[in-house]
């Protein structure tokens, strides 16, 4: 007993000593704050940023600084690729003649890069030479802030516009247009040149249409990929400034997610999935609109379709929106009047966000079939999960869901969609349910 | 010979008092911290307020935090809402968005930490002005006929996104 007391006086004094750093430790270090919210406009729509901080680290500076850098980011996008902005590169480029050149920005650049890369990659389903088509329907950046007949009485016209705003739901455009516009869909005809250093140029090829005396001229709209490009760079940003816990979403189309954060007095800190809803393609509910939702984490997601708000009308019973299908002039599903068939409504989690943004668009054109054999071929097996929506007109009650998400992280919602039959099949599970069109 | 025996078992003991005095003290200092540190955490104070618009969706039109002194407006709502200081705060003055002439009248008192409704033209009882006023983080204020929900800013928001 005499030996062994000096011993167990220092163990109990080292005991206590650990008890005491770590409780002073966990009181002054890292105590989870919550989160911070900052929003702003791009695009014409609603960009917003979260990020969960930590007390003790000077975080609103931090989060403002970070704020800052994304605000430039897009603004820099904005400059480069703006349709509205009539300074833009992309503006610059399309108000050119055939075989003329343009100086673009570095970021133009990459953004071209990241476009003709997947123009490649998906034979042509993405196409950013749509644009006199997305025109000619009463898509594009021109007809953003018209909603009255009056607004559009004023707006500058151009030879193939309608007399008036209800005619875009009586009718298509003239067939001439159409098929005239088709000729002006070759991107690989737009050549850049250049590095980094010393400046790039964009050439636009010599390729012109002519229609009731007026020469068309290729132009390009670079939107499919702009918000899917700025939440590669939000991402990288956060990451920079230490936020691992958030998220940027560009207008809900194009998502960051990082990590979900938590905290209350009972379960402390917890982090984890956000759930992602799915927004219902066909629903028009005013309380909810989430068809299924599904959980996720550090990872991207992109989503398109002919649903998005302002982005369609109907003429009849066909839905016309602004995924135009390049090959043939028309909207994607528009299968002749009162007929609409195909992919409705795509939502891709993983890869980036330039790559998301441009494929879920893709998908969309491809068709079932084809972006089914796109998801699974070699280079891109494993590489996205996705959610695919099917529509047919003539059963507007009903819809079919084809997924590579796994069965039990999805859940349906109580509004829109109610799920009845699924079979799973090489790991990509069918969902056949009725669609609630309310 | 016992003054010896005393001092022997002195020796032979675990701990000598001044030992023991020191390690219950260090106990002590453990057990405040964790206390202290534990109180402070269940302590449910307003870090600051949002306004949701209970319309089409649920949607954040205005935020406010104490901490940053900072407000955030829904690009949406920018023409409808109007903030003005004063010298304890803001009186923020939120129209509808359906019926631009209606209005809520809401006052933030930087001081006390504290958020009411003053004037509202959304009932002949005006219930929201009647509210309690927002001082911690367990009460909300909703006006039922504006649509509006004034609750404690979230220190966590939800952790559902939806996907458009």
């Amino acid at each position: 007993m005499t030996t062994n007391s000096p011993l167990i006086k220092r163990i109990t004094a080292m005991l206590l000593a650990i008890l005491l750093l770590l409780t002073l430790v966990s009181c002054s270090n890292g105590q989870f704050k919550g989160s911070s919210r900052y929003s702003t406009e791009f695009f014409g729509t609603y960009v917003e940023m979260i990020c969960y901080d930590y007390v003790g680290k000077n975080e609103q500076t931090q989060l403002d600084l970070t704020w800052s850098s994304v605000e430039a980011i897009l603004t820099d996008i904005d400059n480069s690729i703006s349709l509205t902005n009539a300074d833009s590169d992309v503006s610059r480029f399309n108000a050119l003649e055939g075989n003329q050149t343009i100086s673009i920005s570095n970021t133009t650049a990459l953004m071209i890069r990241i476009a003709k890369d997947l123009y490649s990659k998906t034979n042509g389903a993405y196409n950013p030479c749509v644009y006199p088509l997305v025109d000619l329907y009463g898509f594009s950046a021109r007809f953003t802030n018209i909603t009255t007949e009056q607004e559009y009485a004023q707006m500058a016209k151009l030879p193939y516009d309608r007399d008036t705003l209800s005619q875009y739901s009586q009718q298509l455009p003239q067939q001439e247009y159409i098929d005239a516009f088709i000729l002006l869909n070759d991107f690989d005809g737009i050549t850049m040149q250049g590095n980094a250093i010393d400046g790039y140029t964009l050439t636009k090829s010599a390729t012109s249409v002519q229609v009731d005396g007026t020469i068309y001229y290729q132009q390009i709209d670079l939107g499919g990929i702009g918000k899917g490009y700025a939440v590669d760079m939000v991402r990288s940003v956060m990451a920079d400034n230490g936020y691992q816990y958030g998220l940027f979403t560009c207008g809900g189309s194009s998502i960051y997610l990082g990590k979900y954060a938590s905290i209350d007095v009972y379960n402390g800190f917890t982090e984890g999935d956000y759930n992602v809803g799915i927004t219902s393609p066909r629903y028009s509910g005013t309380v909810g609109n989430n068809y299924m939702t599904t959980k996720a984490m550090d990872t991207v997601v992109s989503s398109s379709g002919d649903y998005q708000t302002g982005h369609y009308y109907m003429v009849g019973q066909s839905r016309l929106c602004h995924i135009i299908d390049a090959d043939s002039g028309y909207p994607i599903n528009y299968k002749g009047s009162n007929t609409q068939s195909g992919i409705c409504a795509v939502a891709i989690f993983g890869g980036n966000g330039a790559d998301g943004d441009c494929l879920s668009t893709a998908l969309c054109v491809m068709g079932i079939e084809g972006a089914l054999e796109y998801l699974n071929s070699d280079d891109n097996v494993n590489k996205y999960q996705y959610i695919i929506t099917l529509y047919n007109s003539e059963q507007p009650n009903y819809c079919e869901v084809v997924t590579n998400i796994a069965d039990y992280t999805i859940s349906q919602s109580a509004q829109g969609y109610y799920r009845v039959v699924s079979t799973t099949v090489n790991g990509i599970t069918t969902y056949n349910g009725q669609l609630i069109t309310e | 010979m016992a003054i010896k025996q005393v001092e022997q078992g002195k020796q032979n003991s675990y701990f000598r008092k001044t030992d023991l005095i020191i390690y219950g003290s260090i106990l002590v200092v453990v057990a405040l911290l964790f206390t202290i540190f534990f109180v402070k955490g269940r302590e449910q104070q307003l870090d600051g307020i949002e306004i949701v618009y209970m319309g089409d969706k649920n949607i954040t039109i205005f935020t406010y935090s104490f901490d940053s002194d900072r407000y955030q407006i829904h690009p949406a709502w920018q023409q409808l809402i109007t903030i003005t200081p004063t010298e304890s705060g803001y009186v923020v003055v939120i129209s509808n968005a359906d019926q631009h002439e209606r209005f809520n009248r809401m006052v933030i008192d930087c001081n006390e930490r504290k958020v009411w409704v003053e004037e509202a033209n959304c009932s002949l009882s005006r219930d929201c002005t009647r509210m309690d006023a927002i001082d911690n983080a367990e009460k909300v204020i909703v006006c039922v006929p504006h649509r509006l929900k004034i609750l404690p800013l979230s220190p966590n928001y939800d952790n559902n996104v939806n996907l458009e």
